[in-house]
């Protein structure tokens, strides 16, 4: 065999190479977005933050991840942030999880549907037996959606995030 | 006639055939011719040989013309298809390798090469799946949840003791006692690293009641995006509701 044919026979077998890789990655990238159908059950992250209106208004590396909102202009009168507990909450279609606060506050969460990367969710968020809001609502995959619960010069932040499966 | 007499005159009669058929060899065709000379029965004989031979041969010569033209052509037709279907045979059976055959031939010697192409390419195919994959155990985004500290140091928050509904084991023994009451299903226990960094997103608000308090529907605008923040107030009793 010449070098001629190895020269030729070896660029042959990388142009077949590269659209059986292509292929193949296809199929593996592509798998996954077959699988966007209805979700069945999700996990949603639930974490209680406690602000106060004293203190130097540095965030703690535990809340590093609400950073970017504790420190808009909406939350400029609080100084002072603290991770107080985070809870998970295992959702299968239609059942209700509840998990109670040490602040005394009580989450009722349940998965209504939506798919992979949007869920529809209904929440109720009480204290001492009495809702204080109860919504049905939708939110992408990890987005967050916070509900700030105000009492005199302190609040609890609750924090809502959740993803399929 | 004597039995010698007719196996002489037999014998005579195959010389003169073979005399006729130019069969015989120079000493016997003059011996023959002379006999010729002398017997003329046997000179009649000869003119009868030569008088069936003409008749013969005129009546092929005659069948021949009698074939028309246009069948010799037909017949020479059939000769040239078979002749040419032949060649081709041949040519086919000679035929040198086609493309492919020649690729063949030429990738034979590399089939080690190519099988590690082809392997290369399946590893990578699973390293690019391995990377997509999510990473549950070195998660850089994971959000932080409770370290020992933060449960040692968990206190309910600022109003808890005001409140009386509020839990008591978590007031009396604020260590770890309170986390096992509030947590009871271990499977609620936050993991730090199922969750990446928050994505920033407006929820959508399908419906919404304030029950006994007031509260407020808003967007807050960070620098990495808006995020929807439900404004809930427990000190006023007045009551609201909002449906979207």
């Amino acid at each position: 065999m010449t070098m001629h044919a190895k020269i030729l026979a070896s660029t042959l077998a990388s142009c077949l190479a590269v659209p059986v890789a292509l292929t193949g990655a296809s199929l593996v990238l592509l798998a996954p977005a077959q699988a966007d159908a209805a979700v069945s059950d999700a996990t949603c992250r639930i974490h209680a933050v406690e602000a106060t209106e004293t203190g130097d208004g540095t965030i703690p590396k535990d809340l590093g991840f609400l950073k970017d909102q504790l420190e808009a202009p909406e939350f400029a009168r609080y100084k002072s942030f603290r991770l107080l507990e985070s809870k998970d909450f295992k959702l299968t279609l239609n059942t209700v999880v509840e998990e109670r606060f040490k602040s005394g506050h009580s989450v009722k969460l349940s998965l209504l549907g939506g798919d992979k990367d949007k869920l529809e969710l209904s929440t109720d968020l009480m204290r001492s037996g009495t809702s204080l809001v109860n919504m049905n609502f939708s939110m992408r995959s990890n987005q967050i959606v916070l509900i700030p619960v105000r009492r005199s010069d302190s609040m609890v932040i609750f924090a809502y995030q959740c993803k399929a499966g | 006639m004597s039995a010698e007499s007719n196996t002489s005159n037999f014998a005579l009669s195959e010389e003169l055939s073979a005399y006729f058929d130019g069969e015989l060899d120079a000493a016997a065709e003059a011996a023959m011719e002379a006999e010729l000379e002398a017997n003329p029965s046997l000179a009649e004989q000869l003119g009868d040989l030569s008088f069936m031979r003409e008749i013969v041969a005129g009546d092929l010569e005659l069948q021949a013309e009698r074939v028309p033209e246009a069948r010799f052509e037909q017949i020479w037709d059939s000769f040239e298809r078979s002749l040419e279907r032949e060649s081709r045979l041949q040519e086919a059976a000679e035929a040198p390798p086609n493309l492919w055959e020649r690729l063949l031939e030429w990738a034979r010697p590399l089939r080690v090469p190519l099988a590690v192409v082809g392997t290369a390419a399946v590893v990578a195919l699973v390293f690019a799946k391995s990377i997509q994959a999510p990473e549950p155990d070195q998660g850089p985004d994971a959000v932080a949840s409770n370290t020992p500290e933060d449960a040692a140091s968990d206190q309910p928050a600022a109003d808890e003791a005001s409140t009386p509904e509020s839990e008591a084991p978590s007031l009396s023994t604020p260590s770890k006692a309170p986390q096992m009451a509030v947590a009871p299903n271990p499977d609620t226990k936050a993991e730090p690293e199922m969750f990446p960094q928050p994505e920033p997103g407006e929820a959508e608000i399908r419906h919404i009641s304030f029950g006994g308090r007031t509260g407020t529907i808003s967007q807050v605008e960070g620098t990495r995006g808006t995020t929807t923040v439900i404004w809930v107030t427990e000190d006023v009793p007045a009551q609201s509701e909002r449906s979207l």
